[in-house]
């Protein structure tokens, strides 16, 4: 960003700015990534992984996951509604779950079939809710044990520990959305003050997204009673326009 | 064998009553993730599976029709777990299952809201025990289910909810006219506490309890929503010695058992 080659260098580092701001949001998500491996390490997991709800609003996907096949595991979506995961995200309750020694049960469910697109077993299970004050934002889970199964169950003790790392997990989360709700904005900001410099296309079609992000950055910051009538009054829209388009 | 409260004040009477019970005469219902009446586990038990979803009025419940595979039924597990429990320490108890997240619903508590309503208003014939290994941390559903759980108390039915295991404040769990319950790492599943003065007055086993497992076989389960069946079989086979207990009346007898022992119960009953 030096201007020591030239006037046509000065214009291509401002050009380069946005993508700058967009990638220092990176380093939080690496923070992330090095405490689930932490508390994959404290827990004694072999693998571990953070969730969060997918746009679309019926499925969770991994943010970040410490596991052989994390590359594969950022693909795979996993249904709020018919998954451990999903009722740990929902009712903020910690679950786990382990295979008996005695018998390995044919298995149905959604773990199964997450296990059949990521290439591996879920044996011993632990979820929990990752929480920004009482609100899920979504769920940290511990898989397995290093080695070999059978895998013992995690402990009480490990469990607890676990709870600490949702914690923290919780307060990295809120810190990365808050960065990344920044950097949009000031992206944008950039754009404009850049006006002619700015890559082409970056502008058209910015604005409403942009809109939106800061409506949304204003309803994080209501009360929860506030958001939930905001819920509620969206619901009722929703329902009047459902009807409307049926009549 | 029946006796009347005063009867069953005396501990002795109590736990050999107790012992010989079984559930029978008594409907639980389960409201969660729905129940895998395909299992063999929980063959025959369930009269009726409802859900509650989506439609264009709000929230309604439905009724499962029969042929639905296991992961139809509850495509999470939890609530197969939980009817496992409650059918392997109380028998001889029918349940009803209320499906509030799963498939076709998001989980909200909005619909465990209307769950409950189902439960307490339109549940035909009526359940006596309701097992409620779930809730929500969300403060706008604390009225809604409040003047609920009160509603279920006056009516004289037995609401027996999982507290929070991540130390949060939850609902219906945190009202004092329903019984909520803790986790302990018991091995025994007959074993419960009592506690004074926490809103999660019970503590029962719930750590790595076996039980069913949606589309067959079994698994190991941890939690707070697993230590609640325990005590919700406990208040059924409490029911089938008396039908008339009022909830008041299932607290003082759940008091006077706290540190209860396997030695109560017949082994052939008891968890693994």
């Amino acid at each position: 960003m030096t201007d020591k080659n030239g006037p046509g260098d000065w214009q291509q580092a401002l050009r380069d700015l946005p993508a700058a701001l967009e990638a220092s949001t990176e380093s939080s998500l690496r923070l992330l990534k090095d405490v689930v491996a932490l508390g994959v390490q404290a827990v004694g997991s072999a693998e571990g992984s953070v969730l969060v709800p997918d746009l679309d609003g019926v499925h969770l996907r991994f943010l970040v996951a410490y596991s052989p096949v994390a590359d594969k595991l950022a693909n795979v979506r996993v249904p709020i509604q018919g998954s451990i995961a999903g009722y740990v995200y929902c009712t903020s309750q910690m679950t786990a779950t382990g295979d008996l020694a005695e018998a390995r049960a044919e298995g149905k469910g959604y773990s199964e079939e997450v296990a059949r697109q990521a290439g591996t077993v879920t044996r011993t299970y632990l979820a929990l809710p990752v929480l920004v004050g009482d609100r899920p934002r979504g769920v940290t889970t511990y898989i397995n044990r290093p080695g070999g199964p059978p895998f013992a169950p995690f402990t009480p003790e490990e469990m607890q520990r676990a709870r600490v790392f949702a914690g923290v997990v919780g307060v990295l989360l809120r810190h990365l959305g808050q960065q990344r709700g920044l950097a949009a904005a000031a992206m944008h900001d950039l754009r404009e003050a850049l006006g002619e410099l700015a890559p082409a296309g970056a502008e058209g079609g910015e604005r409403a997204p942009i809109t939106w992000l800061r409506v949304l950055q204003q309803l994080e910051g209501l009360s929860e009673d506030e958001q939930g009538r905001c819920v509620e009054l969206l619901e009722l829209v929703g329902r009047w326009w459902q009807q409307d388009r049926q009549s | 064998m029946t006796l009347d409260f005063d009867q069953l004040l005396d501990a002795t009477a109590l736990r050999q009553a107790l012992a010989e019970a079984t559930g029978a005469g008594v409907r639980v219902a389960v409201v969660d993730t729905g129940v895998d009446v395909t299992h063999p586990d929980l063959a025959g038990i369930v009269d009726r599976s409802i859900a509650v979803t989506r439609d264009y009025s709000g929230w309604a419940c439905r009724d499962l029709g029969p042929g639905l595979a296991a992961a139809q039924l509850d495509p999470v597990g939890h609530g197969t777990a939980c009817a496992g429990i409650i059918h392997e320490l109380a028998p001889a108890a029918r349940l009803v299952s209320v499906r509030v997240i799963g498939a076709d619903s998001n989980g909200t508590g909005d619909q465990f809201v209307r769950g409950l309503r189902w439960v307490l208003s339109e549940c035909q014939p009526p359940v006596q025990v309701v097992n409620l290994s779930l809730g929500t941390t969300g403060e706008r559903f604390a009225g809604p289910l409040r003047e609920l759980v009160d509603k279920a108390y006056w009516k004289g039915l037995i609401l027996v909810a999982a507290g929070n295991n991540m130390g949060l404040t939850a609902y219906p769990a945190n009202f004092a006219s329903l019984i909520a319950v803790d986790n302990e790492a018991f091995n025994d599943p007959w074993h419960f506490d009592y506690r004074r003065g926490k809103p999660m007055e019970l503590a029962a086993r719930g750590t790595y309890v076996r039980a069913p497992k949606t589309g067959g076989g079994h698994q190991l389960f941890t939690g707070t929503s697993f230590a609640c069946p325990h005590i919700t079989a406990v208040v059924a086979r409490l029911l089938s010695i008396n039908p008339t207990l009022t909830p008041f009346q299932v607290k003082a007898l759940l008091h006077l058992l706290r540190g209860n022992r396997a030695t109560a119960a017949p082994p052939s009953n008891a968890g693994g």
